[in-house]
């Protein structure tokens, strides 16, 4: 899980959030780029992030930040169509010649790598240097940011989130991954441990990318990463500047890009109230926001009609949800999760941070419609005909009342002033607002919340710890790509928050949480993809059942650019820009 | 003279060693983890641990002080095997999060925090000093009472609203600066222009608040030694005011300045933390307070600390030394 | 010069009067117009402070309540109307985004801070006093380890050990369960307050009480066998006592403007409480699109600021002629 710079600043807290691959309903409301791109000029970005949050390609995994190297410097074997719309979706050799060779029951991948490919030493690109690419993601001692299904899929004995390699610097249990991971000339095979049908789709992360060994600064490759792609880094100060310069190395031949600016700058660290000037004036009509604006301006923005082609407003790839901790001890009673559910205050949530129609609606599931062929609509939830999008605490109340005979000891507890509901949110000013607003509509139903704010900035490596302490916490997750075997087990399964504390306990919601593993178990090994889908729908549906989220909400994202800036276009499965379509009018 | 001196220097050594002990000591203490916040998702009990020897963690405090101070000296080593790095002398950390040598970091934001430092120092000093002077001398007029509000208020706005105040009204209402270089560092000798465009503000902003004390003070002072005997006595000698203002008060009066002065500069240069969070400079004070609040990178936090309390007790030095040469008595002390 | 040999004249014809320095400088204040007027403003704002709950009984509204229906939807729940939606009902307008009422949250607001500012000053003044005497009375060992102690905590960074020590302790004192989250804040920062406050008093205290002990009267008392505990009260005390009401009346603005620098840095109270810094740090991040909240906000702050440090500016005078600020 990875903080999305964007999501982070809009919606005020450290949301979690991958890269995502979505379809968008209907295209773009940009201004098709129909004038034919212009090559030169400077294309700016600016945000108020203080970096990347990462550049290293073993521990990229911010959707934004994915679909900027891999656009720009750093090339995969396999890619993303860079093509607005569905066709987004389409795989495209890079690094390699196709889109690779599944065999023996998908357990077996195969590339070839193109010729001409090189790093912006000179030097080819070989596959030695994908197999130390990928050798890196299990060197956990160094990477852990990125994603981490190499260990989970690669044939290296290994148990939980452990392998039995240790990765390139350690070298513990190297003769291992030298025999899943094999060269021969051109041609690099994968095997993996069980059938995994979506294994190209992971080779268009950056974490399966290239590394060459002799150029690899360890900790410090973060900051240099080498280029393979039309640009790299001729600059990169933390707080400051980040500038991209023609690779000469590069070449055409062997690639399906075509680069339009001579110069790439994106600058760190603008205060918000500048960065929104900036965009809301045009002061900088070459350049892009990276991040979007704060939500007052952002409305200013959206209805302001000379601004109709510097912008656009789409449904990200994200779900926001309020997960409720049901561990034993927690909230461990559905009538009360239900009641919390049906007492929360989303309309006044929502109209703090732009309204529907800008910050997103309610949602049914942690599946979004986007999801396509894994989403349906769910029943009950927000469905259900005593559903209020303002709150409705008298049926809260009701539910409560249920509850008591139940189990009278959890009401008790989160209808104790001196106890209540323990809410951990992080401390930026934003979310302070969500979490009085929070705290305000479920007292009407009687309930007590108990906000405790962490720090946002060591909120993510706290996560794992928060969860198992506190009742309720907020996050958003986006799909890795186009299937959800990348939310239900991240949400709900073993990659959630009180999985180990719910295969411990007993009784009958311990009963039905372990039918729920065993089943996500099986929808992950189903190799027909329809009928992979009807379970991830049953599982949703089986999830939003047990309340186990109290609030989901379906986001979309406002972006804006300067009036220079032209081939703008959404880039479905990364969730943000084509940046490579981006080139500056003249 | 000499003696004096050597005691002073002295003292201040241990008083720098106990500080910076202190400081291993207090966030050995504390409740946080380091070596679990630079792990995140797949965190596992070993993975802890072989953090905790890369941050150097895992040996006791004192002998962490003791391999901080001895990099400082020889320079250090980070992490292991092939993943290893070496910051050369004088060695204040590696940082895991930024991926840094911390003597990297410190060597690019003190520039900025010493040029705003130095432009508030210049400011307040001129400011504060002269209108207190001036106060004095036309004490119950007009100019008088003029200073007398300007130190209440001065006294009065908390530095960020005064801050923020002017971002909002003046620079961003006059469009006096660039909004995309506001906080941008340049170089006082190849961009004289840029550095005063970058510091001018930031400077006032933390300057108004040290000039109202500054004026209050020069101006108690210069009054209470004016009514000394000896002043009297010059008076009777048929001095002029002129000269007995230059040669006598003053002289008397702002003794105590440079004790007051030197303190307050060295505190702000280990970051004047306000200023340069509202203009977002990327000074020392930003530097250690993003560490806190984004990572809690304890290599960063550890180690401005440390430089702080080191110009504070070096300043302190300085102006002991000082004060000792102008004023003869105090050696015997 | 002819008035004053007037004002001896009629000195003289009066009954010699005996006044103690106490009743001097409180005729001296009252003659102090500017004084008088920011006193009874200070108290003002201080009873306003204390009274919150009593004034928002009888005002009607309640500083928690969140009134979502005055916020207007389409700009992302800012306050409907001008100036930040001032109205009869909510005269000083509604916090956007949650809809609290601001006159409500100022008087709340202000309540905490002058309560960390009260309590953190009194603990400072109490420790200062008491190292500051038995340092400066006793002297030798006791002086010289007093002065090495203070020494070296003055060599810490004070305003970035609290912001870098702050949410670690907030956290250790609420895992004991013994704390909720801000009560456990609201302690750690005036703990820190007073931890790096006291030594700077200390030293005041000190030298004042260095050259008191050499002062007549005491050396009599001593003679007299007096003890330490009884010349340390009934002699040092009261002569003490200008030095510390000065200082009073520059720490306590000094504090309440602090406890607002910390929260705006994210330290101290948290919502739903309420503090100064919590409205002013919101304020300022939504300047721009509701500029009436930043104005009220600060410009109540501001005030109570000022009313303070004339207040002690006339106490000053009042109690030391010679630094005569007229």
């Amino acid at each position: 899980m990875k903080i999305s710079i964007r999501k982070a600043i809009a919606a005020g807290s450290a949301v979690a959030l991958t890269a995502a691959l979505l379809s968008v309903a209907g295209t773009s409301s940009a201004t098709a780029a129909s004038a034919s791109p212009v090559t030169g000029g400077t294309l700016e970005f600016y945000t108020n992030g203080e970096q990347f949050a990462n550049l290293d390609p073993q521990r990229n995994y911010t959707g934004q930040h994915l679909a900027f190297t891999s656009a720009y410097f750093m090339r995969t074997l396999v890619s993303y169509t860079p093509t607005a719309g569905k066709d987004g979706f389409t795989l495209i050799p890079d690094l390699a010649t196709n889109t690779g060779v599944p065999s023996n029951k998908a357990k077996t991948w195969k590339y070839t790598l193109r010729d001409g490919v090189t790093w912006e030493d000179g030097s080819a690109v070989t596959c030695e240097d994908l197999k130390y690419g990928m050798s890196r993601t299990f060197a956990t001692e160094l990477f852990v940011e990125g994603p981490a299904y190499p260990i989970q899929w690669l044939d290296i004995p290994g148990s939980g989130g452990e392998s039995s390699y240790k990765g390139p610097y350690v070298k513990t249990g190297q003769d291992l991954y030298d025999k899943a991971v094999t060269c021969s000339g051109n041609t690099i095979t994968y095997n993996l441990k069980k059938s995994v049908p979506d294994f190209n789709y992971y080779m268009t992360y950056q974490a399966s990318g290239p590394v060459k060994k002799s150029k690899d600064t360890g900790d410090k490759y973060d900051l240099h990463p080498l280029a393979t792609g039309p640009y790299k880094i001729s600059k990169y100060e933390i707080n400051d500047e980040f500038v991209l310069v023609r690779n000469p190395e590069w070449n055409k031949s062997s690639d399906f890009r075509t680069p339009y600016p001579d110069k790439i700058v994106v600058t760190f660290n603008v205060a918000e109230d500048l960065r929104d000037e900036i965009t809301l004036k045009d002061s900088k009509p070459n350049a892009v926001n990276l991040d979007g604006l704060a939500p007052a301006n952002n409305i200013k923005a959206m209805e302001d009609p000379k601004m109709a082609d510097r912008r656009w407003n789409l449904f990200d790839p994200y779900v926001s949800y309020v997960t409720a901790n049901n561990a034993p001890g927690h909230l461990d009673c559905l009538l009360v999760r239900k009641a919390i559910f049906f007492a929360y205050p989303a309309q006044a949530l929502i109209d703090l941070n732009g309204g529907t129609k800008y910050y997103g609606e309610p949602g049914d599931g942690i599946i979004k419609p986007n999801l396509g062929l894994d989403y349906a609509p769910t029943t009950g939830n927000i469905h259900d005909k005593n559903y209020k999008i303002e709150g409705n605490p008298e049926y809260a109340k009701q539910l409560l009342n249920d509850a008591k005979k139940v189990c009278p000891a959890t009401v008790k507890r989160v209808t104790d002033p001196k106890k209540g509901i323990s809410y951990y949110r992080t401390d930026t000013a934003t979310s302070k607002k969500v979490a009085t607003i929070v705290g305000d509509g479920l007292k009407k139903a009687g309930l007590v919340v108990n906000v405790s704010y962490k720090p946002s900035g060591t909120w993510n490596a706290n996560l794992e710890k928060y969860k198992t302490e506190t009742d309720l916490f907020g996050s958003g997750w986006g799909p890795d790509w186009a299937n959800a075997s990348t939310v239900v087990p991240e949400m709900w399964g073993q990659g959630c928050c009180n999985y180990t504390s719910n295969m411990k306990a007993t009784g009958a919601q311990a009963a039905s949480y372990k039918l729920f593993i065993s089943n996500v178990n099986k929808a992950l090994n189903e190799l027909d993809r329809n009928k992979q889908a009807s379970m991830w729908k049953k599982l949703n549906q089986f999830g939003m059942d047990q309340y186990w989220y109290v609030y989901t909400a379906f986001t979309k994202t406002q972006d804006y650019w300067g009036s220079k800036v032209g081939g703008v276009d959404f880039w479905d499965p990364q969730g943000t820009w084509i940046f490579g379509n981006l080139y500056v009018k003249k | 003279m000499f003696n004096f001196v050597v005691r002073r220097v002295i003292y201040t050594l241990i008083l720098l060693i106990l500080v910076s002990i202190s400081v291993f000591y207090i966030f050995d203490w504390i409740p946080v983890d380091a070596a679990r916040l630079i792990c995140s998702k797949q965190c596992t009990p070993a993975l802890v641990e072989a953090n905790r020897i890369r941050l150097g963690l895992d040996v006791p405090v004192l002998e962490q002080w003791w391999r901080f101070m001895q990099g400082l000296f020889l320079g250090r080593d980070y992490g292991q095997g092939a993943a290893a790095f070496h910051c050369p002398a004088p060695a204040f950390g590696y940082t895991f999060t930024r991926h840094q040598c911390v003597t990297e970091l410190i060597a690019k934001t003190f520039p900025v925090t010493l040029s705003l430092a130095l432009g508030a120092f210049f400011l307040w000093m001129v400011v504060g000093v002269s209108l207190g002077i001036l106060a004095a001398k036309n004490r119950g007029k007009f100019l008088d009472k003029a200073s007398t509000v300007f130190v209440l208020v001065g006294t009065s706005l908390p530095t960020f609203l005064t801050g923020v105040l002017i971002i909002i009204f003046v620079v961003l209402k006059f469009n006096l600066i660039d909004p995309l270089q506001i906080g941008n560092w340049a170089n006082p000798f190849t961009d004289p222009v840029g550095w005063l465009k970058a510091f001018f503000f930031p400077s006032l902003t933390l300057a108004i608040a040290y000039a109202a004390t500054y004026t209050r003070f020069t101006r108690s002072n210069v009054l209470e030694t004016a009514s000394e005997d000896y002043i009297r006595t010059a008076r009777a000698k048929g001095l002029s005011e002129k000269v007995i203002l230059r040669k006598h008060v003053l002289r008397a009066a702002l003794a105590p300045l440079v004790t007051m002065a030197g303190l307050d500069f060295s505190g702000l240069l280990g970051g004047a933390i306000i200023t340069e969070k509202i203009f977002g400079l990327d000074g020392l004070g930003s530097l250690s307070v993003k560490a806190v609040f984004q990572t809690y990178d304890l290599p960063i936090i550890v180690a401005t600390t440390i430089i702080a309390s080191a110009f504070v007790v070096f300043m302190n030095l300085i102006v002991d030394i000082a004060y000792a040469y102008i004023d003869p008595r105090v050696r015997i002390k | 010069m002819a008035q004053s040999l007037d004002a001896d004249a009629q000195a003289v014809d009066q009954k010699v009067v005996l006044r103690t320095p106490n009743q001097i400088a409180w005729s001296r204040f009252k003659r102090n117009r500017i004084g008088v007027v920011s006193g009874i403003v200070s108290i003002i704002f201080i009873a306003a402070a204390f009274l919150a709950p009593l004034i928002a009984k009888l005002t009607k509204v309640d500083p928690y309540a969140l009134y979502l229906d005055l916020l207007d939807p389409d700009r992302a729940n800012f306050p409907i109307g001008k100036f930040g939606g001032i109205s009869w009902a909510h005269p000083f307008g509604l916090t956007p985004e949650d809809g609290r009422d601001i006159f409500a949250n100022v008087l709340y607001g202000s309540r905490i801070s002058f309560t960390v500012a009260i309590i953190t000053s009194v603990s400072t003044i109490g420790i200062g006093l008491l190292v500051g005497i038995a340092a400066g009375y006793f002297g030798g060992k006791i002086d010289a380890l007093i002065g090495r102690y203070s020494d070296f905590l003055f060599a810490f960074p004070s305003f970035f050990m609290i912001v870098a020590l702050s949410s670690p302790l907030v956290e250790r004192l609420t895992g004991t369960g013994l704390l909720q989250d801000n009560s456990a804040r609201l302690l750690v920062l005036m703990i820190f307050f007073v931890f790096f406050g006291w030594p700077g008093f200390a030293r005041l205290i000190r030298s004042q009480a260095l050259s008191l002990r050499e002062r007549d009267f005491i050396l009599a008392a001593k003679s007299q066998g007096a003890s330490h505990y009884r010349i340390i009260v009934k002699e040092m005390l009261p002569n003490l006592w200008a030095t510390t009401i000065i200082f009073l009346s520059l720490a306590l603005p000094g504090y309440l403007s602090a406890e607002a620098v910390f929260a705006f840095l994210g330290i101290g109270v948290q919502p739903p409480a309420i503090s100064f810094g919590i409205l002013l740090d919101d304020a300022r991040s939504k300047w721009s699109s509701d500029p009436a909240y930043l104005l009220i906000t600060s410009g109540y702050l501001i005030a109570i600021v000022l009313a303070l440090n004339l207040l002690g500016d006339a106490i000053r005078d009042a109690i030391d002629p010679k630094a005569d600020r007229q």
